[in-house]
């Protein structure tokens, strides 16, 4: 009876009641439609905020890295001085010697030492020396290129337009400055850069034009019908000759050099680094064997992986027994009495509770009372424990009731003991659904962040914790932290996270369902 | 002489081992070991007992043996936990008592931070403290703690033993120890149990104890109904910015909530194909599934842009005044949006478990007087629901105002009261992790305020939660 | 042969069935759920202004034959029903007809009984007010005294109409669902073994009732008892296994049955 069709035979039947027969269906119909469209809504939120999360995050998995064959042996010889500052120097030399070249402006060494933070030569640096300690060679040398520039190469910071041409015709003026003539092909370019200025004139604020040959590359400065004023910006033409042709790209960024945080130089020399092959795209590695970093090309998951496990530890060896041996009271021994009632009003209530309130009752109790340290996993095992504790009690119970009543009543009729009859009759029936009802809390508490806030797992945690008195913080509350951070860069790294996280809760929940069907079974 | 000066050396020396072994392996190596001994002398003994007697005990004596294992552990346990509290503090008093008034006299705060460094350090490895001075403090903290733990260890271990004998005083041929063991095992599980009543008699405690400190320097009056809130500083603390925050916040997500989530029920109850059924009800079991910080960076990417975009849309339009909406990069329409969306499937499986529930020969009756589907679900089905669709929407209600990391993450922090939701607003829950996450003395007014916050929304959700309670008995009784 | 009204299964049944005029005729009706086959072809008349009993063995398919003639058959998944029922000369199946009407002119009793979790009197007035068939509140009052007063129940409950319905007792219950049916006005009332979960007072006041309205409806009752059967109707319909076996006058069915089968369930050799 899903749709209705006009008849004729319906006047035969009913006229008293066919007349406002329209109105109602019309009115099923909206009625229907409203609760398809909630259901359409419902799906398509989920749909948004999964492909928002993994589209953000998919750009973080792999990265620009920067590989060279820089000489080691500033690493293996200098012993007494500082093998770091002669590690970060000789790659700096090598980049330079790479890159054509580009002057000895301020701006220019600013712009090149950004694209390379200090802090990832560091970290290589003593990568570097462990490997070489334990090998007694080198590995090559890969140094993970600033975060602005690698969203810059993967498109995601500005609109780029290229074209490649061979029939340039390049006049030079003064200063190593030059006219352009741009062949037909490239006009399209030239003509969409001078809508956007005034009188043709390229600015900061404008977008950038920059030329690139196999000589350097030059930035235009002011664009005219197919012609182009460009000046240097890295290497040029060594005692230049008269006009001449050469082939070469033009290069459109759409983002003015104003609103973006790299420079037209930086630009050059990244795409000049790729076309070289030294820039390369590699698997982010760093992001699952990294700790936090305020670097975020240098961040990554694994101390708060390992926080989050050693969290769970606590939970899990204190909330599921005591849950089970709970939940085994009330369901097999306790009478129905005052007693019994307030028991279960409490669960009840405490299930409920928002989980900040159990952030406060670990600040008040565990933190001041007991003097347990902050920001460590015990701390947050424990505060976890209590707040997956209603719910492990109340589904292990759910578990508990759906034994038949007959196997109590069969093995106490041959003399068993309530306490025999529990452990050994009714426990391992009801064991599947305690342990996947005990998982899912678990992983409920795997994903709580609020109470974790409180008793200090926010600290900026740069060492994988080995303890559960160590200072530590969790996935979830990473997720919190990064997701404030200012550089753009934060944004997938942060998605990446998030990915992680769902898919851990996915493979918990999996293993739930794949231990009860396994359990049942048998 | 010599002798004794090896004697006590030894003794200092296993004080001080004592102190830098990690507690849980001790206390494992304690209880594991005095387990088993009061395990196997209470089997031994019982043979002995049947064997003299010539005839079997009344009791297996396995069942000895657990009963006199119960006897020794369970003071061990108690000893060992009431250890494992105040060890901590006794240590750190005795600590505090000998350092330098540098370092004696800091404030509270940065004296329990210096005191966490030397507590890590001491466990995870002493001597790799660049600073002499923390160095000493260090190993005269594991010394300190060498003496907390022999007495405790000790006194541990004179319980566990006391626990042997007194078992072994009472096994006898007759001896009803099979009752004796049942019991105790159901002590310790309804001790399990009692532990959810004390979880809320600390969450009471804390939050009392904390809320009266607080309102003896604020008075109740100005916290309650005080329209300025300024506890960063320590000056103002009036709530009601943040009571109006968290009440814009949950309307906004029980406006998105409470029609989509009463809808999708209705529909995938009895409306949808079976087939249908089975797909989207999962996918909304994963909406429910999503931890909460997801949400909050979900706000941040999607949802506020797009909020922040849409009211600058509205406030170019013509007939508009400029600036009629804040239009602010996090706003409480945005947080309350995405609380909105965490809330449909708590509603939505909710209701449609009432709905399911409705026994079918409403259904029948209804279909066979002519009604058509949503004659029958409204006038019908619904009003048999209700109590449990209440019950869903307060249980709702309770969650979107307890809800943390979205508002923490999304709102924005500015306490004011406006009625445009596209500026900023903070929420009760938002403000007790931004004041309890700065860095502040803890017994300032300031931090105490968190706690009355707390009390206040405990009580609030404590409110909504019974309330779903009652409306659900009430409905059980109809059924009934 | 007017004397003849039995009918064999696939037989071209009469216009009239012994001497009133046919409500619902039905051909080759077959009914599956799933894929399991509960009715089979089977073809029968049920005259007007009588009571037509179907009877036969638990799972012998009368009730779901029964369903098919208000097409609640419809609302449970994957039920399917074939063949032709023509009533007042129109299919009931036929695209074109709205189960609404179909349903407003056929009532229906159910097993248990079953009022909504209202007062009586919003019970009764609920047809009424969904098919919008009183103006104003006189005339819905009209409607529900009438109907209850039709069903025997005006005057032990005149006095609440607005308490719970489930504060009545069984009987009672039953015959405010039947006052409910009669309050649209139908033209057929089918009633699934409505005495089933009554006690024998409830049961004979109920069979009184039905005797009244035969006056005025086409009923169509199943039941499971066979003196129930002999005393309230005048036609008996026997099902075994989803076939109809026989269709005959109550009288001669139960004196003088034409099959075999028949014989042997109505003299208790299985069933």
């Amino acid at each position: 009876m899903s749709e209705y069709r006009d008849a004729d035979q319906e006047t035969a039947w009913r006229s008293d009641i066919s007349a406002g027969l329209a109105r109602r269906r019309a009115r099923e119909n909206r009625f229907r439609l409203a609760g398809r469209s909630a259901v359409v809504f419902a799906t398509l939120m989920l749909a948004a905020l999964l492909a928002s999360l993994f589209l953000l995050a998919s750009s973080a998995f792999v990265r620009h890295e920067l590989t060279l064959e820089t000489r080691l042996s500033a690493l293996a010889t200098t012993d007494g001085s500082s093998p770091i500052a002669d590690f970060t120097a000789a790659v700096r030399g090598d980049i330079t010697d790479a890159l054509p070249d580009i002057g000895d402006s301020l701006d220019a060494a600013r712009d090149l030492s950004l694209m390379v933070p200090r802090l990832a030569i560091v970290a290589e640096a003593e990568r570097q020396a462990a490997v070489l300690k334990t090998r007694g060679r080198a590995a090559p040398v890969t140094i993970p290129i600033s975060d602005d520039i690698d969203l810059y190469l993967k498109g995601r910071s500005s609109a780029e337009f290229v074209r490649e041409a061979n029939a340039f015709v390049l006049t030079p003026s003064f200063a190593g400055a030059a006219t352009l003539r741009v062949p037909p092909s490239g006009a399209g370019l030239l003509d969409r850069a001078r809508a956007e200025t005034e009188d043709g004139v390229l600015t900061s604020e404008t977008p950038s034009l920059l030329f690139e040959t196999d000589q350097g590359v030059w930035k235009g400065t002011a664009v005219s019908e197919n012609n182009l004023m460009i000046e240097p910006l890295l290497g040029g033409l060594v005692g230049a000759p008269d006009t001449l042709v050469v082939s070469g790209r033009l290069r459109l960024l759409w983002t003015p050099e104003t609103e973006r945080v790299f420079s037209d130089r930086q630009a050059a020399m990244a795409r000049w680094l790729q076309e070289d092959g030294l820039i390369r795209q590699g698997l982010n590695l760093r992001f699952f064997t990294g700790t936090d970093s305020t670097y975020p090309e240098l961040a990554g998951i694994l101390a708060a992986l390992v926080g989050s496990l050693l969290t769970m530890v606590v939970t899990a060896s204190l909330a599921v027994p005591i849950g089970i041996m709970a939940a085994v009271y009330l369901e097999e021994f306790a009478r129905d009495g005052r007693l019994t009632r307030f028991i279960e009003l409490n669960i009840n209530n405490l299930a409920a509770v928002p989980s900040i309130i159990f952030g406060l009752l670990g600040v008040a109790v565990l933190l001041n009372l007991a003097d347990l340290p902050r920001s460590a996993p015990l701390v947050g095992g424990l505060v976890l424990a209590l707040l997956t504790l209603p719910t492990i009690i109340i589904s292990a119970r759910a578990a508990l009731r759906t034994v038949p009543m007959d196997h109590r009543n069969a093995a106490l009729a041959i003399g068993a003991t309530r306490v025999q009859v529990v452990a050994d009759h009714v426990l391992p029936l009801a064991m599947p659904g305690i342990l996947t009802g005990s998982i899912i809390g678990l992983a409920r508490a795997l994903g709580e962040t609020a109470p974790l806030l409180l008793i200090g797992m926010v600290a900026f945690v740069v060492e994988v914790p080995s303890g559960i008195r160590d200072e530590a913080t969790t996935l979830p509350v990473l997720i919190f932290n990064w997701s404030k951070g200012a550089e753009r860069a934060w944004e997938p790294l942060t998605a990446a996270a998030v990915v992680v996280l769902l898919a851990l809760l996915l493979a918990i929940n999996a293993f739930a369902v794949y231990l009860r069907n396994r359990l049942e079974q048998r | 002489m010599d002798k004794e000066q090896t004697g006590v050396e030894w003794i200092s020396g296993v004080i001080q081992s004592l102190g830098e072994m990690p507690f849980g392996w001790l206390s494992f190596v304690l209880l594991s070991g005095m387990g088993i001994a009061a395990f196997t002398t209470a089997r031994i003994r019982a043979f002995e007992l049947s064997a003299a007697a010539k005839r079997p005990l009344r009791a297996h004596p396995n069942t000895h043996a657990v009963f006199a294992l119960l006897a020794c552990l369970l003071p061990i346990v108690a000893a060992l936990l009431v250890l494992s509290f105040v060890d901590g503090p006794i240590e750190r008093r005795a600590l505090v008592a000998e350092l330098p008034a540098r370092l004696s006299e800091l404030p509270m705060v940065d004296l329990d931070r210096y005191l966490d460094g030397l507590d890590r350090a001491s466990v995870s490895g002493p001597g790799q403290q660049v600073d002499v001075f923390d160095r000493a403090a260090t190993d005269r903290l594991l010394e300190l703690r060498g003496e907390v733990r022999a007495f405790g260890y000790l006194f541990a271990l004179l319980a566990g033993a006391a626990g042997i004998f007194f078992a072994l005083r009472i096994q006898t041929v007759d001896a009803p120890v099979r009752r004796y063991v049942e019991r105790g095992v159901e002590i310790i599980l309804q001790a399990s149990a009692g532990l959810a009543v004390l979880v809320t008699l600390g969450i009471l405690a804390s939050l009392l104890v904390e809320s009266f400190r607080f309102f003896s320097t604020v008075s109740p009056i100005s916290f309650l109904f005080g329209l300025e809130w300024n506890a960063q500083s320590g000056r103002s603390f009036g709530a009601v910015p943040l009571f109006f925050g968290t009440l814009v916040v949950a309307v906004v997500a029980m406006c998105l909530a409470i029609p989509v989530g009463l809808f999708s029920a209705i529909y995938l109850s009895e409306y949808a194909r079976p087939s249908t059924r089975r797909l989207i009800k999962p996918a909304l079991e994963v909406l429910a599934g999503i931890p909460t910080v997801v949400y909050g960076f979900f706000a941040i990417v999607f949802m506020a842009p797009l909020v922040q975009w849409a009211a600058t849309a509205i406030n170019a339009l013509p007939f508009i005044p400029d600036n009629f909406l804040a239009a602010q990069p996090s706003s409480a329409l945005a947080a309350g949006l995405v609380l909105g969306i965490m809330t449909i499937p708590y509603i939505s499986s909710l209701v449609d478990d009432v709905l399911t529930a409705v026994p079918q020969e409403y259904r029948q009756a209804g279909y066979a007087l002519g009604s058509t589907q949503s004659e029958l679900i409204r006038n019908i089905l619904f009003p048999v629901a209700l109590p449990g669709i209440s019950a869903a929407i307060l249980l709702a209600v309770s969650r979107a105002v307890g809800e943390t990391m979205i508002v923490v993450m999304a709102a924005g922090q500015r306490p004011h009261i406006t009625a445009d939701v596209t500026s900023d607003m903070t929420t009760v829950t938002a403000q007790i992790v931004s004041l309890l996450t700065a860095d502040t003395a803890f017994d300032s007014a300031t931090t105490l305020s968190a706690f009355a916050l707390g009390a206040a929304l405990f009580a609030t959700t404590l409110f909504f939660n019974q309330a779903a309670l009652s409306v659900v008995r009430r409905m059980d009784l109809r059924h009934v | 042969m007017p004397d003849d009204t039995s009918t064999a299964p696939g037989t071209e049944p009469a216009a009239t069935v012994s001497g009133r005029s046919v409500k619902i005729s039905c051909r080759n009706v077959n009914v599956t759920y799933g894929t399991k086959r509960a009715i089979y072809d089977v073809s029968l008349d049920i005259p007007d202004r009588s009571v037509t009993a179907l009877i036969g063995p638990s799972g012998c398919g009368k009730s779901s034959f029964m369903r098919c003639l208000n097409r609640m058959n419809d609302t449970i998944a994957g039920a399917r029903v074939t063949g032709e029922i023509l009533m007042n000369g129109i299919d009931v199946n036929s695209t074109g007809i709205d189960p609404v009407l179909l349903r407003a002119s056929v009532g229906m009793v159910f097993q248990k009984p079953n009022p909504f979790a209202k007062s009586i009197f919003e019970n009764v007035a609920y047809g009424p007010r969904i098919h919008a068939l009183a103006e104003g509140k006189d005339a819905l009052e009209a409607i529900v005294q009438k109907s209850l007063r039709r069903s025997g129940l005006w005057d032990e409950v005149k006095d609440r109409l607005e308490a719970p319905a489930a504060s009545l007792s069984g009987g009672q219950q039953q015959r405010l669902c039947i006052a409910r049916a009669i309050a649209i006005s139908p033209e057929v009332i089918l009633m699934d073994e409505p005495c089933s979960s009554l006690d024998p007072i409830a049961t004979a006041r109920i069979e009184e009732l039905i005797d009244e309205l035969r006056a005025r409806y086409c009923i169509v009752i199943v039941t499971h008892s066979m003196q129930q059967a002999a005393r309230v109707s005048q036609q008996t319909a026997f099902f075994h296994l989803g076939r109809l076996i026989e269709m005959s006058d109550t009288g001669r069915i139960f004196t003088n049955p034409v099959e075999t089968q028949t014989q042997d369930y109505i003299t208790g050799r299985f069933g």
